[in-house]
């Protein structure tokens, strides 16, 4: 049970630290790549840029993906590579699949094998999911140089050419092949008729003949591993990895998991590497490592160790009167079936929504690591973890900085780090400093701005829909779980992780659906602006926070410096982190699932 | 009708990414 996230956590590190290694020779252009990859790479850069052309190439490049990711679902049923003449999906969900994917949070309101063909797979899904992957690499690289003073902060595009062609595609070639092996369809082929083992399970004909059932295949060896690599966790079929075609082994499940902790792990380590201060990136990599390992023994514990609390012995049916917006009246009764002596196992703790091929601890562990590092993929039904369990990935979508997507969730800590020296200045009534560099006004003013854009991307928007029917008409659960339902989902976009609790009606897929939920349009719309607003505005400000802290004159070392590379200053980091995340989060989080978890309807509230 | 949404949909994305580029703009003025 424990064996899984230790041997992760400790395979993760061993791999991360040659790879750090790598990431910073990358990056620095110290490589001496093949003449025909030399040629293109010569093209692309353009010259080295200010903070601001970079950050504005960046916008520039993300908007252009926007105009081809639209462009691409627009135009589907009229492209090749779909046999199965598959239509257009809503104008609504084509805008918040399109902000969805070139965000980096994959968030799903369709399920692939139902609404995408295969050209939309491959030249949607994949290219998105390279190229929103290295947006945060570069901007962190950005950050880096900036911090070291540079004016010129490298250029935007020649750092996307590196991080996707020498780190992305030899780390996917290798995981695809490997996943192949395990038996990962990888074809052109969109759908094998198979014939079943019992006789017409899939129903007959009107001539009495057993119909064959449609198994959708595709290039699913190519989306997967850049799809963990990347931290993108957009699947190629809806249930993700799940589904035993996208993950087919409890061998492909490490790999999978191992894959989406691989490169979040390695950019903490190259931040250090790059910036000449390996120790201080060390102490950053244990608080991260220490948060993460707090939110899966949390998972494990009130999940795996504890019986779904909806399956325990309840001798006596119970009725409530609850508030639902769907019932006349607004109010709705609820009964509590009994459930006495019902003949289920629970010693092997809740196995709602689980895949056993995995292991018992497979799935709590995968929803905790999924939220730190962003990825947002799924191995099990997060709508059915115990109510409490559920409170570990929120919490790791909430802090945003458990390690996070590739750059931003180092850019994420890096606010953090600013807000705690700035703590640390004012209880010894000294001027905060970092990297030797004075903490002025401006530099605290963007940090703020960039921490508050989530808190308020999460809570205002939550609060919006949980007043008014387009929150409510979409919660298939009452009370506090429908309340968790809406808070996962807009925690989950605005932190660009793209995982789902469920329960939650949002999917109208295809345009001529002729039931679409109640308001799916709202939600498609909510979301989206949510994913594209906390995407770039916590980019954009800590990259002119770091120019305007790397353009100052270093201060020399005194005895009153708070340095960097200590457990002191580990320490502050870690209570930052957890103070400022508690002190945002926690009255929402006594809402949804403390509410749940107190209350006395299991999975009501 | 489809052609009316799509229409609404893109310019939402855009105006969306403008915003975005006009905070770039305001952060350094701050």
């Amino acid at each position: 049970m424990w064996l899984l996230p230790i041997a992760l956590m400790a395979t993760a590190t061993a791999l991360a630290i040659p790879l750090s290694r790598y990431a910073a020779w990358i990056m620095e252009g110290e490589y001496r790549p093949p003449r025909i990859l030399a040629w293109f790479e010569r093209r692309i850069d353009s010259g080295s840029q200010t903070w601001k052309q970079y950050a504005a190439a960046l916008l520039i490049f993300n908007a252009v993906l926007f105009v081809y990711g639209f462009a691409v679902l627009a135009l589907q049923p009229v492209m090749p590579l779909n046999p199965q003449h598959k239509g257009m999906l809503a104008p609504t969900t084509i805008f918040n699949s399109v902000a969805s994917f070139m965000t980096n949070t994959n968030l799903q309101h369709y399920a692939g094998e139902v609404h995408l063909s295969n050209f939309s797979q491959i030249f949607f899904v994949i290219l998105n999911q390279y190229l929103s992957a290295g947006v945060g690499f570069c901007a962190l690289t950005a950050i880096i140089r900036a911090f070291r003073g540079q004016k010129l902060v490298g250029n935007f595009f020649a750092d996307m050419w590196r991080v996707v062609m020498y780190m992305f595609v030899p780390a996917a070639l290798i995981s695809g092949v490997l996943f192949i092996q395990q038996g990962m369809p990888m074809t052109y082929q969109s759908a094998y008729q198979v014939s079943t083992l019992e006789p017409a399970a899939m129903g007959t004909t009107d001539s009495g003949q057993a119909k064959p059932q449609t198994i959708v295949v595709g290039p699913v060896g190519a989306v997967i591993p850049i799809k963990m690599l990347g931290t993108n966790g957009g699947g190629f079929y809806g249930m993700n990895s799940a589904h035993p075609l996208e993950n087919p082994s409890a061998w492909s499940n490490f790999i999978t998991t191992l894959d989406m902790m691989l490169f979040p792990f390695t950019l903490v380590l190259m931040y250090g590497r790059m910036l000449k201060r390996r120790r201080h990136s060390w102490v950053i990599f244990c608080v991260m490592a220490l948060l993460m390992a707090g939110t899966i023994v949390w998972a494990i514990y009130f999940d795996t160790l504890k019986p779904n609390p909806g399956l325990t012995a309840h001798p006596a049916s119970k009725t409530f009167t609850i508030p639902s917006a769907r019932s006349p009246g607004g109010k709705q009764e609820f009964t509590l079936p009994a459930v006495a002596r019902l003949p289920v196992d629970q010693h092997l703790g809740n196995l709602e929504g689980k895949e056993l091929r995995f292991g018992t601890s497979a799935g709590a562990t995968f929803a905790a690591v999924t939220v730190d590092v962003t990825c947002g993929a799924v191995n099990c039904e997060h709508d059915s973890l115990n109510p409490i369990a559920a409170l570990s990935p929120m919490a790791g979508m909430w802090v945003n900085c458990i390690f996070g997507g590739k750059g931003v969730g180092m850019i994420n800590l890096l606010l953090f780090l600013i807000v705690g020296v700035f703590l640390a200045g004012q209880m010894v009534g000294r001027t905060p400093e970092y990297l030797g560099k004075k903490v002025g006004a401006r530099e605290m003013k963007l940090a703020m701005i960039a921490l508050l854009v989530h808190p308020i991307m999460i809570l205002g928007p939550t609060g919006l829909f949980a007043a008014t029917t387009w929150g409510t008409m979409a919660t298939n659960n009452p009370g506090a779980h429908g309340f968790s339902q809406m808070l996962y989902q807009f925690s989950s976009s605005s932190a660009n992780n793209g995982s789902a609790f469920d329960g939650l009606a949002v999917t109208t897929g295809f345009n001529d659906n002729p039931n679409p939920p109640p308001a799916g349009r709202q939600w498609d719309i909510a979301t989206g602006l949510v994913m594209l607003f906390s995407r770039y505005l916590p980019i954009v400000a800590p990259l002119a926070m770091a120019a305007s802290l790397g353009y100052k004159k270093p201060t020399p070392f005194g005895l009153g410096t708070l340095r960097d590379d200590t457990t002191t200053f580990g320490c502050l980091l870690f209570g930052t982190i957890v103070v400022v995340g508690a002190l945002l989060f926690l009255p929402v989080a006594a809402l949804g699932p403390l509410a749940e978890h107190l209350g006395p309807i299991p999975f009501g509230g | 009708d489809l052609g009316l949404w799509l229409a609404a949909m893109f310019l939402l994305g855009m105006i969306s990414m403008g915003l975005c580029y006009a905070f770039l703009v305001a952060c350094e003025n701050i």
